[in-house]
């Protein structure tokens, strides 16, 4: 038995259909118009877990990324420092051996002894050096890591580690300290050394000279040391931000995977709708014009 | 009636086309009227007369004008409504829950991914009064962002009440109308013939019924509907007995006490209003507390200038999410540094790190999983309930749309069918009065020409 069709019936099924067929050509169109395939949790809620955790990290990454930057800026910074101190101590060595294997007078001792404390002055400035106003080789302290305090030489700052978070798990120890460094730590700093180093020079006390020698070569070990540690915690630090370059190409994509409208398929998509609609439309309009009542005379 | 008792007959052939061809032209008038459903006349032959040569028919009559309705139709199209309305209902408002929490772009997970790095930043300088200043801004903004969704879970919760007062009150007054109908109908039943058009009224206003509250109908014989919900009457014969709500407990109260479970319109705001929403406030109190305490526990480790770290967060454990709010304002209290001193460790930002960590640290949910990862629960949670609800509304509206184009197709008028019928009793009609001209004619020629040989 076919089914009795009504008018009333023909009428409302087609303007709910034809609404049907609007309402998914709106969705593709706005998909279209964000270029976002996913705009709340109900449209994909698989796919807005994923997105939402892509995005954390996401930012995660950039912030290691930053930390990365900004820890290799310090620890390059500090490289520099050192490495101005390792140059200044060889020519204090040289200063030295001069000294003692001429026959130099007096005047010329007192000249050498001259540079000598000329380049403690740029040990200083080294071991004091700051980067944004904050001292690179005092640990957590803020004051200037070394200073002659009533005579003597004294380290104030401490022995906190500055760390960057390079990557999810790599967490990057990026500074030395003057302690270290300037042998606070093993009981013969460098500063007292070169005063030592400088009366030696002016008395001509040749023995101490020797003695002084081998300590200046203990201090250069040392500097070359912290320069060896700060070179690796460089490099891990190059390593990490390769790898945040890497991850947050992947990142990336797997989000755009995951929100992003694909284009091609959307347009087509789009099309196949406009035309289901106007066929809709169309057949609308032909089913509703012919009436028996036209041709009844 | 012996002799040509065919001028009765044509005469009765007569009337019924007239009436049927009235009939059409009320179905034809009604084709788009919501709720008409098409009438016929039922003819039936007169009884015959007994003649010496055999039964005679005496004509037609014209019983009753009758609606063509199908109660089962009516049955499963209100079944189907009533569902609809339930699940509509909660898509719709569960949808309006997610557009308030205004994931992805505009959430709450951008804002705590800026406050880890925010914090992160300020690991890197702690001295760093505009890094203090960030942290502290980025603070406020994750708190006034649980703010706004706790205000806006409020309102939506207002805005479902309030809907639910007026589907409650448009039902009291559809109960009254169906009351007013049952008594009219009853009244109509002492006259001869069926009451089509209030019968009609009824049935729209019962429809209507099933749709708000979800009541079932049952046909009391005498032309009167009793309206229940799960057994209890709230329309007996004229009787109405009005629904109330309890704004408090939400719970929907018949005039004896009892509170009634309804379906339809009211079922799916008291589902969303005493479970959906009330699991949903919920979890983001315990997410704004979960937070407070967990930047609060680390932030207490650390010391600042002036001392240990204070809470970094307050709320009132009445109402965490509405009432979170950054404790100070004041950047030096930020507590970055792991001991105090002296002298102050000024460049140690371990503490503002650990802060940081939380990012990743299982603080949320008894320590069971992150903070972004309770978010991110709640997020796709809610989404997986809109969606469900969105697929069920859209599954039972093509139920419905079933439902109702089989309904309309039985009660609906065809205007072709109409046509045709107008012109089947066009041509009755005719033929009826060409008989009576007939008999006319008939008669003509006994009165007139009888009798008149050779005149």
């Amino acid at each position: 038995m076919t089914m009795r069709v009504t008018n009333r019936m023909m009428v409302e099924s087609a303007v709910r259909r034809m609404s049907a067929r609007l309402s998914s050509f709106e969705r593709t169109q706005k998909a279209l118009a964000t270029g976002k395939r996913i705009l709340t949790a109900s449209d994909d809620v698989a796919g807005m877990n994923r997105a939402l955790s892509v995005r954390a990290g996401l930012a995660a990454n950039a912030q290691a990324k930053r930390n990365a930057e900004d820890g290799a800026m310090w620890v390059e910074l500090a490289d520099t420092r050192l490495g101005a101190v390792v140059d200044g101590l060889q020519r204090v060595r040289e200063l030295v051996v001069t000294a003692r294997n001429s026959t130099a007078n007096a005047d010329e001792l007192g000249a050498i002894a001259n540079e000598v404390a000329e380049l403690g002055e740029v040990f200083l400035s080294s071991a004091n050096a700051r980067h944004r106003g904050r001292p690179l080789f005092s640990g957590y302290a803020a004051d200037d890591p070394v200073a002659n305090v009533g005579g003597t030489w004294t380290y104030q700052g401490d022995n906190g580690a500055i760390t960057r978070r390079v990557s999810d798990t790599d967490v990057v120890t990026i500074n030395v300290t003057a302690d270290e460094v300037f042998g606070f730590a093993d009981g013969e700093d460098l500063f007292s050394l070169l005063d030592t180093v400088e009366t030696q020079l002016r008395s001509g006390d040749q023995a101490g000279l020797g003695a002084s020698l081998d300590a200046l070569d203990r201090a250069m070990g040392r500097v070359l040391d912290a320069r060896s540690r700060l070179g690796a915690a460089g490099s891990r630090i190059e390593a990490a931000r390769f790898r945040a370059d890497t991850e947050e190409v992947n990142l990336r994509s797997q989000l755009s995977a995951v929100e992003d409208v694909d284009l091609a398929e959307a347009v087509m998509e789009l099309q196949l709708q406009e035309v289901a609609y106007q066929a809709a439309q169309g057949a609308l309009a032909k089913a509703l014009q012919p009436s028996l009542a036209a041709f009844l005379r | 009636m012996t002799d040509f008792s065919a001028l009765h007959v044509a005469l009765s052939g007569l009337r019924a086309a007239q009436l049927a061809m009235d009939v059409a032209a009320n179905n034809v008038s009604n084709a788009q009227t919501p709720g008409y459903t098409r009438q016929r006349v039922d003819l039936r032959a007169r009884p015959s007369r007994t003649d010496p040569s055999g039964q005679v028919g005496l004509g037609v009559e014209v019983t009753d004008v009758a609606r063509i309705r199908d109660r089962f139709l009516d049955l499963r199209y209100r079944g189907a409504d009533s569902a609809l309305g339930s699940v509509e209902v909660r898509a719709e408002l569960l949808s309006r829950a997610e557009l308030i929490l205004a994931e992805p772009d505009a959430g709450l997970t951008a804002e705590l991914n800026e406050l880890w790095d925010a914090f992160e930043d300020l690991s890197l300088d702690p001295p760093d009064r505009a890094s203090r200043i960030a942290v502290i801004n980025q603070l406020d903004s994750v708190a006034s962002r649980v703010n706004d969704v706790a205000q806006g879970l409020t309102d939506l919760r207002a805005s479902a009440v309030s809907s639910l007062e007026a589907t409650i009150s448009e039902t009291n007054d559809v109960l009254r109308r169906v009351a007013d109908l049952n008594a009219a109908i009853l009244d109509a039943s002492a006259r001869p013939g069926t009451p089509n058009d209030l019968l009609d009224q009824r049935d729209v206003l019962l429809d209507r019924l099933a749709r708000t509250v979800g009541a079932s109908f049952l046909d009391e014989g005498d032309g009167t509907v009793r309206v229940m919900i799960g057994g209890i009457s709230l329309v007996a014969g004229t009787d109405v007995r009005e629904l109330s709500l309890d704004t408090s407990t939400l719970q929907i109260l018949h005039p004896s006490g009892v509170a009634v479970v309804p379906g339809g319109d009211a079922g799916g705001y008291q589902q969303f209003l005493t479970q959906e929403l009330v699991d949903l406030t919920g979890r983001i109190d315990q997410f704004a507390t979960d937070l407070a305490d967990a930047l609060n526990a680390v932030h207490a480790t650390g010391f600042s200038t002036s001392g240990p770290g204070g809470d970094l967060l307050t709320y009132d454990p009445t109402a965490p999410a509405a009432t979170l709010r950054v404790a100070f304002t004041d950047p030096d209290l930020l507590a970055t540094a792991s001991s105090a001193g002296p002298p102050f460790p000024a460049f140690d930002g371990t503490v503002a790190t650990a802060l940081a960590d939380l990012r990743t640290q299982p603080a949320a949910l008894g320590g069971t999983v992150s903070l972004e990862e309770s978010l991110r629960a709640i997020i796709t949670d809610l989404g997986t309930q809109t969606a469900s609800a969105q697929l069920g509304a859209s599954t039972q509206r093509d139920l419905v749309t079933a439902a109702d184009v089989a309904r309309m197709a039985t009660h609906g008028v065809s205007l072709d069918e109409e046509m045709v019928t107008l012109m089947e009793y066009q041509r009755m009609y005719e033929a009826a009065a060409r008989t009576i001209t007939a008999v006319d004619e008939a008669l003509d020629v006994l009165i007139n020409r009888t009798g008149v040989v050779g005149r």
